[in-house]
């Protein structure tokens, strides 16, 4: 490999072990857990404009 | 037209390498879908389309984690180097699986749009301001687009055709690829917490390559290092001592702009060659020399010694440059020669005499 090549696959590997270990963690601080672990829902009925029957 | 197709050149070792990956690639899609709904019972739940899915998708994520793998696993340690020979085909092989996993995506959640799949697939999720619920499948998009190029210029008629240069720097597009399937699984299933082997098999994976390069990274700088020592006196380079050489191999050094030279011994004389193989920049000092002719490790190109080029049919050239020797001491003059110049080796026996 050329030497710009060596110097660009060193670049790139540091901004990977950097930014895609960063990236993952921070998703999954966001995420919801799972399912189970989940806060219940309330849905509401649709609001309607008093037009019955 | 100077950039003629030819097709692959199968032979023995091409065959059997296919033939493992196929048979590898099958037998992990049957393990997945057979084993996986018996091991979890939430991978049970799921219907059989999703499923199928998935196999695809690990499997395309764990081709595309090993293909990137190969190349500092080679650099550590030459024992992988007969996986790097044949890399291409990997690559073709995770590309067509990656193709079939979104296919199945397509056909599954976009069956029945009311747009065109393809659109729906555009416009079913528009929420890019937010983390959580970010449209991940443009990640795969562009992951999978950047797959498909690479596969379909992988023949060497590309490569002649875009230049070298040119042709590494699109295939390097594969680190972006990667990190944007990694961000495509972490928004969608692992954003969504389903399952826990995922989110190892992710780390792992990302830990693994990282980890790898980082090596394989060290052990060139390392080299640097050894290379930058090399004191330039007459504007030469020393590049070794002729004792530290051993028959048809090289020691490799430096030359302008930090490319690498490879001094080979062969015969009781000395030949200085572009450490860079034309094909793909494979490091040429580190092949054998037989018969006068220098072997890539990488994908087997071949170069004589004298001048630098392939023997007939093939018209592959790298520099020669200038050498002398000062008792045991290797110099090579760091200025490459024009494609193609012959260069009398240099003789050990008459020069090691000198004091």
């Amino acid at each position: 490999m050329i030497r710009s090549q060596r110097k660009a696959h060193a670049r790139i590997w540091t901004m990977l072990a950097i930014g895609l270990p960063l990236a993952i963690g921070v998703i999954l601080a966001l995420a919801p857990g799972p399912v189970y672990e989940r806060a219940p829902v309330q849905l509401e009925p649709p609001a309607t404009d008093g037009a019955g029957g | 037209m100077s950039h003629a197709y030819k097709p692959v050149l199968w032979n023995r070792n091409k065959l059997t390498y296919d033939a493992f990956l196929v048979a590898g690639v099958v037998a992990y899609l049957l393990l997945y879908l057979q084993l996986a709904p018996l091991l979890s019972p939430s991978v049970a739940a799921i219907n059989a389309p999703i499923h199928r899915m998935r196999a695809f998708s690990s499997c395309a994520f764990l081709l595309l984690t090993l293909v990137l793998a190969i190349g500092p696993l080679a650099r550590i340690d030459t024992r992988f180097l007969p996986l790097l020979y044949n890399r291409r085909h990997f690559g073709v092989i995770t590309a067509v699986v990656a193709i079939t996993h979104a296919m199945a995506v397509l056909d599954w959640y976009f069956a029945f749009a009311a747009t065109s799949k393809l659109e729906g697939l555009f416009t079913a999720n528009t929420s890019y301001g937010q983390i959580i619920g970010f449209p991940f499948e443009v990640f795969g998009i562009f992951g999978l687009a950047v797959l498909v190029m690479m596969a379909v210029t992988s023949h060497d008629f590309w490569l002649s055709f875009l230049t070298a240069r040119l042709w590494k720097w699109l295939h390097m597009m594969v680190y972006a690829a990667y990190a944007s399937i990694v961000l495509h699984v972490a928004l969608g299933p692992l954003a969504a917490g389903e399952n826990p082997v995922m989110i190892v098999t992710v780390a792992a994976s990302v830990t693994l390559l990282v980890t790898l390069h980082v090596l394989a990274g060290q052990r060139e700088v390392a080299r640097e290092h050894v290379y930058d020592a090399g004191q330039a006196t007459d504007g030469w380079t020393l590049i070794g001592d002729l004792r530290d050489m051993t028959e048809g191999r090289a020691l490799i050094g430096a030359g302008a702009g930090g490319e690498r030279i490879a001094v080979f011994r062969f015969k009781g004389r000395l030949s200085a060659l572009s450490n860079v193989c034309s094909h793909q920049g494979g490091p040429v000092g580190e092949g054998k020399v037989v018969l006068g002719q220098v072997t890539c490790p990488w994908h087997g190109y071949q170069y004589r010694l004298e001048d630098g080029c392939s023997p007939p049919p093939f018209k592959e050239r790298i520099r020669k440059y200038r050498l002398r020797l000062d008792g045991h001491a290797i110099w090579v003059d760091p200025v490459a020669l024009p494609l193609g110049t012959i260069v009398p080796p240099v003789a050990i026996s008459q020069d090691e005499a000198v004091p």
